[in-house]
């Protein structure tokens, strides 16, 4: 059986998107007849078999993005083929790229297991650009050490620089390998992935472009029955603050100074995960029903939850809202993720004392925290949105 | 009436032998009448385009790196080196293969190349032909500084120097002919005008009418000629190179032929050119037009093309299987080969490159 893994088909790329199939599993075909076509960064790109054999296995569909080095197709070989793609198997396993890899015609997965075992006993191979090589050097950082996320493995400057320079407390971990230096305590280093890497880009994104403004107040719930459902009042309340102030439902684009607002208001709403932060987006704020919010909000958060929620639902929100009071926390300074222009928070509803009037009573309050782009939105427009949102929040259910 | 007068004029040369259905324009040169020579040079360009395939597809799964096809241009290769003399010295840029297999050049050479191997460049047959030359332009300096050698030596010898349309913007490209024509240098400088420097047309590349004319300011001769014609690219360039190895200085052909290919494996022209173009220009590519040519003469019949296509494709999957078994090079001959003495930055560099080869297998 030959593995056929998926080539760097151009220079320095990391993956690329099925387009077609021109074969199927069950399928003779000879060596060089055309096979699959693929479309990577670069080019619409046609990748011919690489061998003559029976298909038995095809490992992606049409509109799949696939690593480079990951497999792709599986052929049983001719007999009179199989010798050629074990040599070429033989010759491509010694190549850097690594990217024709297959099993030798007879071995078993166990000689596999055992050959990978043995592999790990000389040490695994260590495959670094050259730079962070020489990074790794000034740092004092072994680089066999260092986890690699480039592609296939490779470690890049980034890597290095995780390791060896992370922050206020990287003391501590600038030898990691070194035995005679035991790590901290819990000093294993993570290089962020998926959700949480995405997050430190927008984070990054949002203060290397965002004027951020903060401003607080509370609403007084007191008028409120029981049964109630804080967040889709609070989707109500924006809807009502837009309408008092369009310049928040927008985006800003800084680059060509200007801004698109929007009639259609879509809330990202920041849904905590095990694994990071997600934001998916309630579509339409504007034209449903508090019940129909709430199937939504909770197919939304069950979806994010299950990461099971589509592309399209975590993209273009026009507004975005954190309810982190559900947790704790009273007020805080969320944080406007670009193209969007502002974010609103509530923290823990809680009851205060307050003064009503000449008495002092204990009311039921939520806090809010609203953050606004302030190269767009001037602080009036936002404190008189913040005053919508409040009055449309105190109406009794 | 005025103090104006014309102080010199140029004019610009075509030519061409055969048609695009290989039917000749006019009377042929006298070497047309060498049938096997017309035959060998007819199966070098199968040569070439055989292998030109099979690479491609090497690339295509992952057993070759970036490669450069040579499709459409296996008249304008052949024809340069069926005009040359074995103690000519080459140049080229980095699809020649047609020319490189004519100076006897190995296809396994060829495979080692792009696949990252130098020792791809170390041709048995023609040791004094330089490599690729995948910076553009760069090999136009090399090819005047050989042909001031063999005119200091005194030898009956040339450079053929091939360069493509977009390198004749070069600085590189204009100091090197202005070199050779003030020189008088034994230089023969092909361009090979296949319309596209990757995405770049020629109407984007330059105001000139001709490539050719780039010759007139450095004072060379210098025609046009129809580079998918076997016969002409031969027979204009061996003139040529008589010339040039008889003291009578260089010379500039521009090969009009098309770059049927993609720029290389890592490029799509199908984002930047039409598909009409494309099959305008198929209707004039060399092979067909030339095995036309001999059928014609009743020199080619099925059977001859039948041995030849198995023939190729034998010889082809005998290289390949050679190049997938060829043992892989230490990291030392990264080093090795660019200074005599390594100096102490690269030695370091070697060792260091060594560690890490040793922990990589």
């Amino acid at each position: 059986m030959t593995v056929f893994k998926l080539p760097d088909l151009g220079e320095g790329l990391s993956e690329a998107e099925i387009l077609r199939w021109h074969v199927k599993v069950g399928d003779q075909i000879e060596v060089d007849a055309p096979m699959l076509s693929v479309e990577t960064a670069k080019a619409v790109v046609e990748v011919p078999s690489p061998v003559s054999g029976t298909v038995t296995a095809l490992h992606a569909q049409p509109g799949d993005r696939i690593e480079i080095g990951a497999p792709l197709i599986e052929f049983a070989a001719d007999a009179a083929a199989s010798q050629a793609a074990a040599r070429a198997t033989l010759s491509a396993a010694s190549e850097d790229s690594g990217t024709v890899v297959g099993h030798m015609p007879g071995l078993s997965d166990a000689d596999a297991a055992a050959l990978e075992a043995a592999n790990a006993v000389t040490g695994p191979r260590v495959r670094a650009v050259p730079a962070a090589r020489a990074l790794a050097r000034s740092l004092g950082v072994e680089v066999g050490t260092v986890t690699g996320t480039g592609r296939g493995g490779l470690i890049t400057l980034d890597d290095v620089m995780a390791v060896g320079m992370p922050g206020a407390n990287a003391a501590s971990k600038m030898h990691p390998a070194t035995a005679t230096r035991p790590p901290a305590a819990g000093g294993d280093v993570e290089v962020l992935r998926s959700l949480r890497r995405a997050m430190a880009q927008s984070m990054a994104l949002s203060r290397d472009s965002v004027m951020a403004c903060s401003v607080f107040d509370d609403a007084d719930l007191h008028s409120w029955g029981t049964g109630r459902d804080y967040t889709t009042r609070v989707l109500r309340a924006i809807t009502t603050g837009v309408r008092t102030e369009p310049g928040l439902n927008a985006w800003f684009d800084g680059k060509s100074q200007s801004r698109t607002l929007f009639e259609q208001i879509d809330v990202g709403i920041a849904v905590d995960t095990i694994d990071g932060l997600l934001v998916p987006v309630i579509r339409h704020v504007e034209k449903r029903s508090a019940a129909q919010l709430r199937v939504e909000l909770d197919r939304l958060k069950r979806a994010a939850r299950d990461r099971t929620v589509g592309s399209e639902e975590l993209r273009n929100f026009t507004f975005m809202l954190s309810n982190f009071g559900s947790m704790a926390g009273r007020y805080a300074t969320p944080i406007v993720v670009p193209p969007a222009v502002a974010i609103l928070g509530t923290g823990r509803v809680r009851r205060d004392v307050i003064a009503a009037g000449e008495r002092v009573e204990i009311h039921t309050r939520m806090p809010l925290s609203l953050t606004f782009d302030h190269r767009v939105i001037t602080g009036g427009e936002a404190v008189r949105f913040l005053g919508a949102v409040i009055a449309d929040l105190e109406l009794p259910e | 009436m005025s103090g104006q007068r014309i102080v010199a004029q140029f004019e610009i040369p075509y030519r061409a032998c055969l048609d695009g259905d290989g039917v000749p324009l006019g009377a042929l040169p006298a070497w047309v009448d060498d049938a096997e020579l017309l035959r060998h040079m007819y199966r070098m360009m199968v040569r070439a385009r055989t292998f030109d395939t099979k690479a491609v597809n090497l690339q295509r799964t992952g057993k070759l790196g970036t490669y450069p096809s040579c499709l459409g241009h296996e008249a304008a290769h052949v024809g340069v080196g069926a005009a040359m003399h074995a103690d000519d010295v080459l140049f080229t840029v980095y699809r020649e293969i047609g020319t490189k297999f004519w100076r006897g050049v190995d296809m396994l050479d060829i495979l080692l190349y792009w696949g990252g191997d130098e020792r791809g460049t170390r041709y048995q047959r023609s040791p004094q032909d330089f490599p690729f030359c995948v910076p553009i332009g760069s090999q136009m300096p090399h090819a005047a500084g050989a042909a001031l050698a063999i005119q200091i030596r005194d030898q009956r010898r040339c450079a053929v120097a091939f360069i493509g349309d977009g390198g004749t913007s070069q600085g590189a490209f204009y100091e090197a002919i202005n070199f050779a024509g003030v020189r008088s240098l034994p230089l023969v400088c092909v361009i090979v005008n296949n319309r596209w420097a990757i995405s770049v047309p020629v109407v984007a590349q330059t105001a000139a009418q001709t490539l050719a004319q780039k010759a007139i300011a450095a004072g060379i001769p210098a025609l046009q000629v129809d580079g998918n014609d076997l016969l002409v690219v031969r027979d204009a360039v061996g003139d040529a190179v008589e010339r040039a190895r008889a003291g009578g200085g260089p010379t500039i052909i521009e090969a009009l032929t098309y770059r049927l290919s993609d720029h290389t494996t890592s490029d799509d022209a199908t984002r930047y050119r039409s598909a009409e173009e494309l099959a305008a220009a198929h209707r004039l590519e060399p092979i067909a037009r030339m095995r036309k040519f001999l059928q014609s003469r009743g020199l080619w019949a099925q059977a001859d093309e039948d041995g030849l296509r198995a023939a190729c494709s034998e010889e082809v999957e005998a290289a390949v299987k050679q190049y997938l078994a060829t043992p892989k090079q230490s990291t030392d001959a990264m080093f090795d080969y660019v200074y005599a003495q390594l100096t102490p930055a690269l030695r370091a560099q070697r060792d260091e490159a060594r560690r890490y080869a040793a922990l990589a297998h």
